[in-house]
């Protein structure tokens, strides 16, 4: 079914490009999509990440209008899956809504902001002291009866992502990383926790600005019945301390919520409610903003900014980072991809323009690398720009990766398979991204040939997962939440997602160094030395990357979007104009 | 008779436990199961894995895990949602009022559209009406469901600025509210179930018209339409109301993407979310209550036809 269609991605991109092409000589929404996204891109490369003690909570509000209480913000979106505790699960919207994160960060700006915790000093490089803000309170349910936040939950909070709390359970416990090289923290007193390190860790605050969990009050799984109690969000077990209490929790439905009016950072949240419903269909999701039956949607094609603009022509349309990670991995122990040479050859072959131009469209795209361009530490663009293996190839690349094949002794062709997802749409483009470089590996090197395994993104995952029994796998995945964690989660030998099986001493190193460099400058530079080795090791083929396109109704405001978080992030920070 | 019904009963249970073996069997061949789910993209040592594959009870041999499956079955025990630990049944309880909703309203659509025009079409056979109405069938089987949905959806948007909604209503607390959200997606089903039934419909009143009665009846001076109506329909109609029978059967477990599009969470959206997340608990309940339902209305439909037709009881022995 693949070889009939094998130079789809780049024929499907013509006419996709005709398509814009057309919906920009259409309206001028896409031209003011084009010029917004320029903004955006230039505000976040503005952005710093040095965290900013005693500063107040701001949120991102246009300045020129005064947010108002009341609405209820309405979205659709795909049902829950897997875990959902707000501590370990692979990915929850829950959290942002009944919970708060530690620190806050401006999705768009990187910035750090004190939250839950308010002040911090670091007498060392390997000692933090964190201090609660006095008079977060726990909503007025069982256990906690609305007492305030103290230390203790904080520590609770840590310990059971790091899966401390719950030595016995066998879960990965996906948030661990956030905390590697962090001992076990103490509460001292009632505000204080005191945190050890073995290494130190200059990224951390970004760890403790993870938006994706929520501070719970301590033994609130024991209370439900033990340490698996949340793994199912229930009504009443969502006890936190955030900008919405929680009314029905349906996870086949969709969930309602309404204000917190005892929220300890008044006057947020603005919105009177929420209502998420399930629907799993994108443009099912852009008919109803159209309807003013969902306010946000996120990661929509240019197509369906079409739709949207011809149905609402005030749609906000908005563009930034893309928080996705896609690429072709290599399974690092196994021939031919054991050797570097043949995965260098292979990623010198891949047309990353063409082929981000063709996914999302001529004027959205970006350079794909080793770490996502919404970083402000990930190599310049402008730099990829010109490096073989992510301009289009040239005749020197294709010779270059002819000569390569030859010393690795496959210059007469080898044969390899590629597990390709064939189940998600869109952006991902997983088979297009296989049938892509099947195209250029067997039209530039002769004797060369690469099966498509086309099967689902589960089976994808079940497999690379695994030392063996794969050569080639094309995935995605959200990057975390600090750069240097990043690099280490993907590309350090112990890395908990570090799938091709890489093991670089010199990259290793280079990792533990930025852990500890605390000077910002200095510590950007080792990032990207740690980015060209990566480049020089190749465990993946980065393959694509662009703008992600979101629409929000006229009337929404407040909205903190960007490349790290999804909006949800800052709903406790949106308001409706009346 | 009793022979007739006990062989068919043998035959039911058969058939159910084949299929049950088959659903068993073929949701495990395919790579990737709720470990996957669990763990994502991290890489899990192969102590951790083993320690997570006994805590789902995917340690096991795979026919012990079968045999420990039929017996559960045989207890009414449909198991617990892997990640939710709701129990099956009550997952498909919920769910089963909205599929059956929509599958009812969509083959009450699919009678309106197709009956009448099956029944004129026969009659003005080779007019340009009946080619006008034939040409609609083709089309109507031709049309895929889901882009029909999709195009209802972005055109009724952009007109109209209005959508079905997908916040459930029921129909006993607010009917109006729930046929609001009921009726398009029923007309899109009913719209694509209609063709083929149309074309049924005109087929067996053809067949019917043709017989001597309908001749006797003209003979003895009766009006067209009494002849039609209460001669010619009521008998063509017979075969025809199997097929919606089938239909009605078929749609409880088809109705997957129109319920997606829509929002609507019925038993379709439940078996898609657990073949993505691989439950299998759920996706084994859902289609044992599926493969249930097709077995109950197949047997009732032999039983039937064996009551209506005593020649059908000699030729099953």
């Amino acid at each position: 079914m693949f070889d009939r269609d094998r130079t789809g991605a780049l024929q499907r991109s013509v006419s996709r490009r005709r398509l814009v092409g057309r919906a920009l000589a259409g309206g001028a929404g896409l031209a003011a999509l084009a010029a917004v996204s320029c903004g955006r891109d230039t505000a976040t490369r503005a952005g710093g990440y040095t965290a900013a003690p005693g500063a107040a909570a701001t949120s991102t509000l246009p300045p020129a209008e005064a947010p108002h209480h009341g609405g209820i913000w309405r979205t659709t979106g795909n049902p829950p899956s897997g875990i959902q505790d707000p501590h370990y699960a692979v990915t929850t919207a829950l959290p942002q809504m009944f919970g708060d994160p530690l620190l806050q960060m401006g999705n768009a700006t990187r910035k750090l902001e004190p939250w839950v915790i308010e002040k911090w000093e670091q007498p060392d490089n390997l000692t933090l002291i964190l201090k609660v803000r006095p008079g977060v309170k726990f909503f007025n349910v069982p256990p906690a009866n609305g007492r305030v936040a103290e230390a203790r939950d904080v520590v609770y909070m840590i310990k059971s992502m790091t899966g401390a709390q719950y030595p016995d359970a066998k879960i990965p416990f996906p948030r661990k990383d956030l905390y590697m090289g962090a001992k076990d923290p103490v509460a001292v007193d009632k505000a204080t926790v005191r945190f050890d390190f073995t290494t130190p860790r200059s990224d951390i605050f970004f760890s403790l600005a993870e938006d994706r969990v929520a501070l719970i009050p301590e033994g609130l799984r024991e209370y439900f019945g033990g340490f698996d109690s949340l793994q199912v969000a229930r009504t009443e077990r969502l006890v936190g301390t955030g900008p919405f209490l929680p009314e029905r929790i349906d996870n086949d439905a969709g969930n309602t919520w309404k204000r917190n009016p005892d929220y300890w950072n008044q006057p947020l949240p603005y919105l009177d409610g929420a209502q998420s419903t399930v629907v799993r269909d994108i443009q099912a999701w852009v008919t109803a903003l159209i309807a003013g039956q969902n306010h946000y949607v996120e990661r929509v094609t240019p197509e369906l900014v079409t739709v949207a603009k011809r149905g609402l022509p005030d749609v906000q349309v908005v563009t930034h980072a893309s928080n996705s990670f896609r690429r072709v991995s290599f399974n690092t122990r196994v021939k031919p991809f054991d050797d570097v040479r043949v995965r260098r050859a292979l990623a010198l072959l891949f047309d990353k323009p063409a082929f981000s131009a063709a996914i999302f469209g001529r004027e959205y795209w970006k350079y794909p690398g080793p770490m996502p361009f919404l970083f402000p530490e990930a190599l310049p663009q402008e730099e990829l720009a010109k490096m073989p293996g992510f301009r289009s190839p040239t005749d020197a690349d294709i010779k270059e990766a002819r000569a390569l094949l030859d010393a690795a002794g496959y210059g007469t062709g080898f044969t390899a398979e590629i597990s390709a997802a064939v189940d998600i749409p869109g952006t991902p483009a997983f088979k297009q991204v296989a049938e892509h470089l099947k195209e250029q590996v067997e039209k530039y090197i002769p004797g060369a040939r690469l099966n498509i395994e086309g099967i689902t993104y589960t089976a994808v995952l079940a497999k690379i997962t695994k030392p063996g029994g794969w050569q080639m796998a094309t995935i995605s995945a959200f990057p975390e939440i600090s750069p240097v964690n990043n690099m280490a989660v993907f590309y350090h030998s112990k890395g908990s997602r570090n799938t091709s099986g890489l093991q670089d001493p010199k990259m290793d190193q280079l990792i533990m160094d930025a852990f500890a460099e605390f000077d910002e400058a200095k510590r950007t530079a080792i990032l990207r030395e740690a980015q060209k080795e990566a480049i020089a090791t190749m465990p993946d083929i980065w393959t694509h990357t662009g703008l992600s396109i979101s629409l929000l109704r006229p009337e929404v405001r407040g909205l903190d979007l960007g490349g790290t978080f999804d909006a949800i992030h800052s709903v406790r920070f949106a308001w409706l104009k009346a | 008779m009793v022979q007739f019904i006990v062989r068919r009963l043998i035959l039911a249970i058969l058939s159910f436990f084949i299929a049950m073996a088959i659903v068993f069997f073929a949701i495990r061949l395919v790579p990737g199961d709720q470990l996957t789910t669990l763990t994502g993209e991290r890489v899990v040592g192969e102590a951790d894995r083993a320690a997570l594959k006994r805590q789902l009870g995917l340690d096991a041999p795979l026919h012990e895990q079968f045999v420990t499956f039929v017996w559960d079955l045989v207890r009414g025990d449909l198991g617990h949602g892997t990640f939710d630990k709701e129990p099956v049944i009550k997952k498909v309880q919920k769910r089963m009022g909205v599929t059956v909703e929509l599958a009812l309203l969509a083959a009450v659509t699919a009678s309106a559209i197709a009956i009448p025009f099956g029944v004129i079409s026969a009659v003005t056979r080779n007019s340009p009406l009946d080619y006008g109405v034939r040409f609609l069938g083709i089309l109507a089987l031709c049309v895929p469901s889901f882009w029909l949905a999709t195009l209802v959806l972005v055109y009724s948007s952009i007109w109209f600025a209005w959508v079905p909604t997908s916040q459930r209503t029921s129909l006993l607390h607010d009917p109006a509210a729930n046929l609001e959200q009921f009726i398009i997606p029923s007309l899109i089903l009913g719209a694509v179930l209609a063709g083929g039934l149309m074309r049924i419909t005109r087929s067996q009143m053809l067949e019917v018209l043709r017989e001597d009665y309908i001749r006797t009846a003209r003979s003895k001076g009766l009006r067209g339409r009494t002849v039609i109506i209460r001669h010619a329909v009521r008998n063509a109609l017979i075969p025809v109301v199997t097929v919606i029978g089938l239909q009605i059967t078929g749609l409880l477990s088809g109705t997957v993407i129109v319920e997606s599009i829509f929002g609507l969470q019925g038993l379709g959206t439940l078996i898609m979310t657990a073949l993505e997340q691989r439950d299998y608990p759920v996706i084994q309940g859902v289609n044992v209550i599926a493969v249930m339902i097709v077995i109950v209305v197949n047997l009732a439909v032999d039983l039937s036809y064996a009551v209506i037709d005593p020649r059908l009881r000699h030729l099953g022995r």
